[in-house]
Order: C-alpha cells, then structure tokens, then sequence
C-alpha cells in the first residue's frame, strides 16, 4: 500500500492560508460594489469579456472535473481528450455564437427566466424547482469531494473539512454575490495553472518526454489504443479503451451531453450574463474555449503519466484509485513549496466547484421563485438581503446533500446521471423553442416533464437492475439521448394540439428576432469578433484531434 | 415582448437609479492587481526555497529544481498582470469614460460598458461617447 498523506510543512500551509485570505478579502471587498439586485445577482452586468471567459471555464473547473479528467486519462489514454475537443467545445462556440443573442438580448436575469418568457409560468416554475436541486445536489458532490481529498492527503476528518470549505464559500459568495464568485473563479484558474503545470513538467521529464511516455503507455495495460483520440471507433469492431464507437462519442457525447451541459446550465451562462455587453457576453464561452483547448495538455497528461510511474495505480489496493492520480503524483514528485501550491491549487477548484452551482442556486431561487410567486412587489434591497438567506441556507443544504454524496462510489458517473436528467431534456426544449415560432407554452411545459422523467425513469430502472447497460457512463449516454428525443416528440406533438403564443410577444426571444445590441456601434477590433474567435477555435480542435488521431 | 416584462424593468430600474455605471464600477477593484499580487508573493517564496533547496528534493522531482522554476513562471506572470494593472490604470480609465457616461433615459436600458478593466474600450468607443455626452454628468460621477 502506498502512503498518500502529503509531508507537509508551515510552508505550505502558509501558501494556503494566503490563498484563503486573499479569497476572503474578495468578498469583502466586492461587498462595498453592490447596490442593487443587479449588481448582487449578475455583477450589474459590467464585466469585461477576459474575466467572464476565465470565469467561465473555470466554474467548470471542479475539482470532479481536474481528478476525474486525470483518472480517465489513466484508465483510457489519449482518448479521453474527447471529453474536451468533441465533447465541450462545439457546443461552447454554439452558445457563444448561436445562443446568446437570445439569453443576453432578452435581459433575462438567468435561464429559467428565458422559460418565463417563451412559455409561460408552469414551465418556468418546473424548470426553476429542477434547477435549484440540481444546483445544490452538485454543490453537495463538490464538498463531499472535497473533504475525501483532504482526509487522504491531510487527515482531517470529512465533517471537518466539508465545514471548513462551506464556511469559506458562504462567506465570500454572501457578502459579494456574483462578483465575488467571479473574481475568485478567475484567481482559482491562474492557481489551478499554476498547480497542474509544473507538475506536468516534472512528471515529463521524469519520464523521458513525450516519446519516452508513449513507450511507457505501450508496455502499459492500456497499450498501443490509449494513445489515440479516435482510432478503433468504428462501430461493431471498437477497440478504443473508451468503449465506445464514434457515433456514440460525437451524438451522445459531443451533441446532446455537451450541449445540454454547456448551453443550458445557469451555473455556467450566468457568467456570460454578467458580461458587460452583447459581444463581451458571446465572447464569455469563447474565451473560455480557448483554454479549453490547451487543458488536456496539463489535466490528461498528469493521468497518464501516473499510470507509467506509480506501479499499480488502478488496482484495488487501498488508496490506489484512478481517482488519485494526481495526489499520488503530487506525493511523488513535490518538494515542499511547490506541494502547498498544489494543494492550493485542488482546494481552489473544489470551491470553484461549490462557488458557481451556489451562486447560480441564490439566483435562481430569488429570481425565479421567490420573486414572481411567493414574495411580489419587495424593494430591490429585500431580494438582496434574501439572495444572502439564499446563499447560506444553499451551502447548508448542500452540507446535507454532501452526505447523500458520500452513499456513491463513483462521483464523476453520479455526476453525469444528474446531468443527463437535468440537462439533457431542457437542451431539446431550448433549441426547438428559440428556432420553431410555433411551438407552443404548453408543449415547453410537457416536453420538459416527459424528458425529465424519461432520464429518471431509465436512472432508476439501472440502479434497480430493472434495465442493463453496459456501464454507468453507458446509462448516462443513453440517458440523455433518450431524454432529449422523448421531449423533442412530446413537445411537437404537444405543439400542434395547442395554440402558440402571438408572433409579436417573442421578440427578442426566437430566431430571426434578436434584439439588437445597444451597445452596436461600438466598433470592435478586429480580434474581439466572436465568429472569428469561435471558427478558429473549433479549427483549433479539429486539428488536435487529427494530431492525436 | 420581452422588455416589457415587469418583473425585468423592476430590476433594470433599480439598478438605473444607483448613480452611474462609471461610479459603480469605480467600487471594483482591479482584479489584475490581486492576482498580480498573490503571484508576487508565491513567486518571491518559492524562488527563494528553490535557492536554497536541498539536492534530495531536486532529485525528488526528476533533477528539476521545480520550486525555483515555478517560483520564476508565477514572478513573470506576476509582472504581466502587474504591468497591465499600472500601464493602463483602473482609476485614470474610469474618469475619463465617467464623464462621458450620460444617465439613463426612462425606459431605456442603461447603457453599458465602463467597468473596471474594460481598458481601453473607452477609448474606441470615445467618439461615440462624445456624441452622448449631451445627458452631462452625474453628481456622484466623480466619486472614488
């Protein structure tokens, strides 16, 4: 059995007591910015584009994502870069190029708002409900994760650290709302750089570079196929570590996960909301696509090269879980100074786990529950002070959902089950309502329930044993396809047996009917144009995916 | 049609009536200083224990002195975002685009656009600006 607490000294801990600090003094100091709901909710929507691009990625950046990303890259290779250049960035450049118009130029403070207005209240309440517990279940997954890392590498005991770590994001994301959740987003993406590059680079030359790591992975259980993206998909002979066959990777993956995660969730749009205009917010998933590009290069890497150096990483000796790869990495090869910034680096993304599933969960609620239904006419100042109640009773439910967390083995397949339920279904709604006139409020209403349901019901059925699949992953694929084609169904069927709404009363909301940015005679030099960035980012993955075919 | 909805011009009108955007946004700090900082401070501390370190923690990660060449990275990054922060300041850039910013007409969206670390935005968008300026300052346009 390998030892994985880290050897730790005052240095380190210094490194993260600092970094506490500083993120504590954010949300004071944004405190003193907010005046209105605005300000609190989507940072009076003044933020320039780089910050809300960064803050983008990197509300993505959970510690789920950089652990499991590292822990596929062990199990599967090259592979898993799929995950980023099919399976994110398409859908980034949709959002940023095709979506946003209609989120932005609409002014709808957040996603189930847009329902609000497209449709009508039932399905917005259904989607704001749905949303909130998506929100705080994920927000539960985080801390959980959280707390398992630093009882591993630490010992501190899980309560301790689920504590600490709410303690810490009630505090900022309470006093300074959104602003504060963003400027900490973008602070965590430079540490968690920080963190994962220079142990890329020792872990590199540690192994002979790249060509001497291909050696390595070939003598390794994975072989020859974990060093290609796409190679051995095709379908009825796929010999991929992946297991799955191309369609599987760009229909399932790349089309409905991707874009239903990417497009639909608010913890990821509201970022781009708080841009400061109609370019700087199509710009937000842009920019944020950028580093997405280059993130396999120090998240993926770390996994493989963990599986050429730790002997027996993956079998089922204690501690020695794919899942641990970059901790046991990081207990290989830091010295004492790099090692607290590596820990600073994990604990910053697991509170950017927690900080923008928390922050989207506060909007949500105050906008789009107790606002319009339960609580109507309050000054501007109440809906502030209830955002506050909002964000700490959030966190504590989310102290709670940690320990429903804790019942799972696997958190990334958990993960993605909630999002196939939650995403998947809301994506097929979104792209027929903003590209068919006719659909109608009803038919939002009722494709939304049959998809949601559908997702469940398969979920369920493959917890209970009623329905096989062939992995967790495999049942989340399905699951959201099947979600996604059964709302698409309902809502045609359900469209064509009611009336729509007038033409005249979605304006701004559909295709073809954009409100036109006030903001458009500001000329833009000629590298801010969003097509221009979103073309050569997906030129930009096509051609990595073709190098590492 | 959507900019009719009440529940929008609520918060739309709330957020008109505290003072300009330019006075808001003059409360926003200016991230780059922070992470500059932050940088600063690790990048001194791990230069320094790369220095000095020992050669059974050099031999721990590959033979690569990592402190010293991480500490070097965050001190350049350090100095990017640092020299970003002081060649094109936040306070300069938010009076000159304050001034401009002319206060909302009813009904109308605020306009957009000043904020922290929009630099230089002002500058192109300037002679629009100008053209607007007719609505004048507001009272607290000056504030810091």
């Amino acid at each position: 059995m390998q030892d994985v607490r880290l050897d730790t000294n005052f240095i380190d801990y210094a490194i993260l007591v600092t970094y506490f600090a500083v993120v504590l003094g954010v949300g004071f100091a944004a405190k003193r910015y907010i005046h209105t709901s605005l300000d609190y909710f989507l940072s009076g929507r003044s933020l320039p584009a780089w910050i809300t691009g960064l803050a983008f990625i990197s509300a993505n950046l959970g510690a789920i994502e950089v652990l499991g990303m590292a822990a596929n890259g062990a199990q599967y290779g090259v592979a898993t870069v799929n995950y980023y250049w099919i399976g994110a960035i398409p859908a980034m450049v949709f959002l940023g190029l095709v979506m946003m118009p209609f989120y932005y130029g609409s002014k709808v403070r957040s996603v189930p708002e847009y329902l609000r207005l497209r449709f009508n209240n039932s399905s917005h309440i259904f989607n704001s409900v749905t949303f909130a517990i998506a929100t705080i279940l994920i927000a539960g997954v985080n801390l959980y994760a959280l707390a398992l890392v630093l009882e591993l590498l630490l010992g501190w005991p899980i309560i301790v650290g689920i504590i600490v770590a709410a303690v810490i994001v009630a505090t900022y994301i309470s006093l300074g709302g959104l602003s504060s959740a963003i400027y900490n987003e973008v602070l965590q993406f430079f540490v968690i750089l920080a963190a994962l590059i220079p142990l890329t680079v020792v872990g590199l030359v540690d192994v002979g570079g790249w060509d001497g790591l291909q050696d390595r992975i070939r003598e390794s259980s994975i072989g020859e196929a974990g060093l290609h993206a796409l190679e051995g998909t095709n379908p009825g002979d796929v010999t991929n570590p992946i297991g799955a066959s191309w369609i599987g990777i760009v229909f399932g993956l790349g089309f409905v996960l991707a874009f239903g995660y990417w497009t639909t969730n608010f913890a990821e749009v509201q970022r781009a909301l708080s841009a400061r205009n109609l370019s700087a917010a199509q710009r937000t998933p842009l920019i944020g696509a950028f580093p997405k590009l280059f993130l396999p290069f120090v998240m993926i890497l770390p996994g493989m090269i963990a599986l050429a150096v730790i002997p027996g990483l993956g079998s089922d000796q204690p501690n020695m879980e794919y899942n641990n790869a970059i901790p046991l990495l990081m207990n290989e090869y830091l010295p004492n100074g790099m090692l607290g910034i590596a820990l600073t680096g994990l604990m910053a993304s697991f509170m950017a786990g927690v900080a923008a599933n928390v922050s989207a969960f506060n909007t949500v609620v105050t906008t789009d529950l107790v606002e319009p239904y339960l609580k109507r006419d309050q000054t501007d100042e109440w809906y502030v002070n209830f955002g506050r109640y909002a964000t700490l009773g959030g966190i504590g439910i989310g102290i709670f959902t940690a320990l429903i967390a804790s019942l799972y083995d696997n958190l990334m397949n958990y993960l993605q089950a909630l999002f196939s339920i939650f995403n998947a279904p809301l994506f097929a709604t979104f792209i027929i309502g903003m590209f068919w006139k006719r659909m109608t409020p009803a038919a939002g209403l009722w494709g939304l329930i049959a998809g949601t349901v559908t997702a469940a019901a398969l979920f369920i059925g493959y917890k209970a044993g009623w329905i096989g699949f062939g992995s967790d992953l495999d049942e989340s694929m399905w699951g959201a396809g099947s979600a996604f084609v059964v709302d698409a169904a309902v809502t045609v069927v359900v469209t064509y047996m009611t009336q729509p709404k007038p033409v005249e009363q979605l304006q701004g909301l559909v295709y073809g009917m954009a409100n036109v940015d006030e903001n458009a005679h500001v000329r833009l030099r000629w590298w801010e144009s969003p097509k221009l960035l979103g073309f050569t980012t997906l030129a930009g993955a096509a051609i990595l995916t073709i190098v590492l075919w | 049609m959507a900019e009719s909805d009440p529940l929008i011009e609520r918060t739309e009108a709330a957020a008109g009536t505290s003072g300009t955007r330019a006075a808001q946004a003059a409360n926003l700090f200016d991230l780059r200083r922070i992470i500059g900082g932050v940088f600063l401070v690790w990048g001194v501390a791990l230069s320094i224990l790369g220095v000095t370190e020992s050669d059974a923690e050099i031999a721990k990660a590959a033979d690569v002195n990592i402190n010293l060449w991480a500490g070097l990275g965050m001190l350049a990054i350090s100095g990017c975002f640092l020299l970003w922060a002081f060649t094109r300041p936040l306070g300069e850039e938010l009076r000159a685009a304050g001034e401009g910013e002319p206060s909302a007409p009813p009904g109308a969206p605020a306009p957009r656009g000043v904020d922290a670390a929009a630099l230089g935005s002002h500058q192109r968008s300037r002679r629009a600006r100008e053209d607007r300026t007719s609505g004048g300052g507001e009272g607290d346009a000056g504030r810091e």
